[in-house]
């Protein structure tokens, strides 16, 4: 059951692990993309006023109502309307430096309004940005290439101090994560243990029904069948003890049908290295005459030399119980098909049948029985056997009906 | 014939008394492990039938001590079939799991008396069966269901091969541990057969 936790938590995660990266990562691509824009804003401005901030037209002081969108977009003065790009303190808070270049090449110095660098270095940063139009240079910078009356302008403006906040959110949303990520695979463990108990209490209760039937039906079963004898001994066989005998006989038959099945037990697995092609043609070959006795076209088609780590004698009874329950659920043809594509082991069982399609995995439940070929009394062990010898060997199963085919599969 | 019944369910007990009765025997019955040792110390049974679980005296030990005494005994297993009951050394000559019909513990009891009245040997190969005294090659006790299987094969004759099955493993544990050259093998469209390994 501790399996089926860890497997609900790690699923459970990774949905949370996809949600957390979708949610963060819009957040901070976004935040960087507003961040280029808004220093874009400003390179426009600077290349409005021919290489200087504040040299263009002043900007629209009067307060406007634009509502929401001036959280993103703040215009003019006043409350959000100092922040952004458009701000009229803009002039006295950024750090840049233009030069232009005529056709010769000769570097002409517009404005420097930078301490970074010197005006060698920023002319010689300025030339190396010729060729491009705008973008990001030296992490930092934000940088715009514009001709102007027969000159190329190169502005580079210092986004440092604007771009701070983002960064800190980046580094938040990556640490923020991984925390909430820790936080919530313990929190899913916790739950997982939670959810799984009362499910994990029922499996465990079922199981011991069954042994407990097992033990306390056997005794009283054998006393019963050796009372009716002696009555049949002393006073001739009646219709009163035929009866008796009938159901007697078809408990006894479920009572040793679960004490067949009730011994499995997960911690005693023996494993060995075992041969599933040779294991399964032998138990097909051991029921070749059942089969034919059944007028059952048998369909084997087994590769050979599967090669398995597993407990042998438990694989052997599960497709002793396979074989069985083809055996009683087949008319007219059954198929058994075993394949190894590159280390991944399907055997499926195939027989025709009258059940509705749909996928039908109750099967491999405790006492679960579908309609019956042959009428007989069925228990529904045999299956969930099965199932429990697979997923012991880490494998699966499943069971479904399509065009009047039932189809069986593990994969191991 | 003379034969002990043990087993601590008193319904149980009473039934089958009356059954074996009927059948011809002479039956003495017995609640716990304590009563059938001192019972069979006293008087020699021609065959113990006991439970797999008597209080008070280990059931290993009664068929250890049946065992020199040559008594045959029939196990009734309350639990599996590979209870250390059956071990080797101690090993009781056959064994019946409840839920069990009348007849087949009428059945195995006679089958069981006449097998350790019989002076028959049987033997294939490198293998020799003492039926009388359930020995495998003089050596190593086998039960009942064992011998059957091996004269069905030295014999060659139709057996039920599920029925055989859970007894197959253990015999080729027992060849082996003999160092014989045969062994029980699976034959495709065959079923079971002894084959002798001659280099």
């Amino acid at each position: 059951m501790n399996k089926a936790v860890r497997k609900f938590a790690v699923t459970a995660e990774f949905a949370v692990f996809i949600l957390l990266a979708v949610l963060l990562s819009v957040i901070n691509v976004v935040n960087f993309a507003m961040a280029s824009d808004d220093a874009d804003m400003i390179t426009q401005r600077i290349a409005e006023g021919n290489g200087i901030l504040g040299r263009d037209k002043k900007p629209d002081n009067k307060i406007k109502n634009n509502g929401f969108d001036d959280l993103f977009r703040p215009n003019g003065t006043g409350g959000f309307r100092n922040m952004g790009p458009n701000s009229p303190e803009m002039n006295f808070s950024i750090r840049y430096f233009t030069y232009a270049f005529d056709k010769d090449g000769n570097a002409h110095k517009i404005i420097m309004n930078m301490s970074a660098v010197d005006e060698v270095q920023a002319e010689k940063w300025a030339k190396s940005l010729l060729g491009s139009s705008t973008g990001w240079s030296n992490v930092n910078y934000r940088y715009r290439v514009f001709e102007k009356d027969g000159l190329t302008y190169v502005t580079v403006i210092d986004q440092g101090r604007e771009l701070l906040p983002s960064y800190r959110i980046l580094i938040i949303s990556v640490a923020g994560g991984a925390a909430m990520l820790i936080i919530s695979m313990l929190t899913l463990l916790a739950a997982g243990r939670r959810i799984f108990k009362p499910l994990e209490e029922a499996d465990r209760k079922q199981k011991n029904f069954i042994s407990d039937v097992e033990k306390e039906f056997k005794l009283p079963l054998t006393v019963i069948n050796a009372n009716t004898e002696l009555l049949e001994k002393q006073n001739g066989p009646s219709e009163n003890t035929n009866i008796i005998n009938k159901q007697v006989r078809k408990m006894t038959a479920i009572v040793k049908d679960m004490a067949s099945f009730s011994v499995f037990d997960e911690k005693e697995l023996s494993i060995s290295k075992i041969n599933l092609s040779d294991m399964m043609l032998h138990v097909l070959d051991s029921r070749t005459a059942d089969f034919s006795k059944k007028n059952i076209a048998l369909e084997i088609d087994i590769a050979p030399g599967v090669l398995i780590e597993g407990d042998g004698e438990a694989f052997k009874k599960a497709f002793e119980e396979l074989a069985e329950n083809t055996l009683k659920y087949s008319v007219g043809k059954a198929s058994f098909r075993l394949t190894n594509n590159k280390n991944r082991i399907t055997l499926t069982q195939e027989n025709d049948s009258t059940l509705p399609s749909g996928q039908v995995d109750q099967v491999f439940d405790r006492f679960t029985t579908l309609k019956n070929a042959d009428g007989k009394n069925a228990v529904g062990l045999g299956l969930s056997y099965v199932k429990q010898i697979v997923t012991a060997h880490n494998g699966r199963v499943s069971a479904k009906v399509t065009d009047g085919k039932f189809i069986l599969n593990i994969y191991l | 014939m003379k034969i002990l019944f043990a087993d601590p369910d008193r319904d149980l007990v009473w039934s089958f008394r009356e059954l074996l009765q009927k059948e011809g025997n002479d039956v003495t019955v017995a609640y716990d492990g304590a009563q059938v040792i001192r019972k069979a110390f006293t008087e020699k049974y021609d065959q113990v039938i006991m439970s797999s679980s008597l209080p008070r005296v280990n059931g290993r030990e009664i068929v250890k001590m049946l065992n020199e005494e040559k008594c045959p005994v029939i196990i009734l297993m309350s639990h599996k079939v590979n209870s250390d009951i059956l071990l080797d050394g101690v090993l009781a000559n056959s064994h019946l799991s409840f839920p069990f019909f009348p007849d087949e513990l009428i059945n195995l009891t006679a089958e069981v008396a006449q097998k350790a009245a019989s002076s028959e040997l049987l033997s294939y190969e490198d293998l020799s069966v003492d039926i009388g005294s359930f020995l495998l090659c003089g050596d190593i006790r086998v039960t009942n269901e064992e011998i059957n299987i091996l004269k069905s094969l030295a014999e060659r004759q139709q057996f039920d091969q599920k029925k055989a099955e859970p007894y197959i493993g253990s015999l080729n544990n027992k060849l082996e541990r003999l160092k014989k050259k045969t062994r029980i093998r699976y034959v495709m469209k065959e079923g079971y057969r002894l084959v002798t390994d001659n280099e």
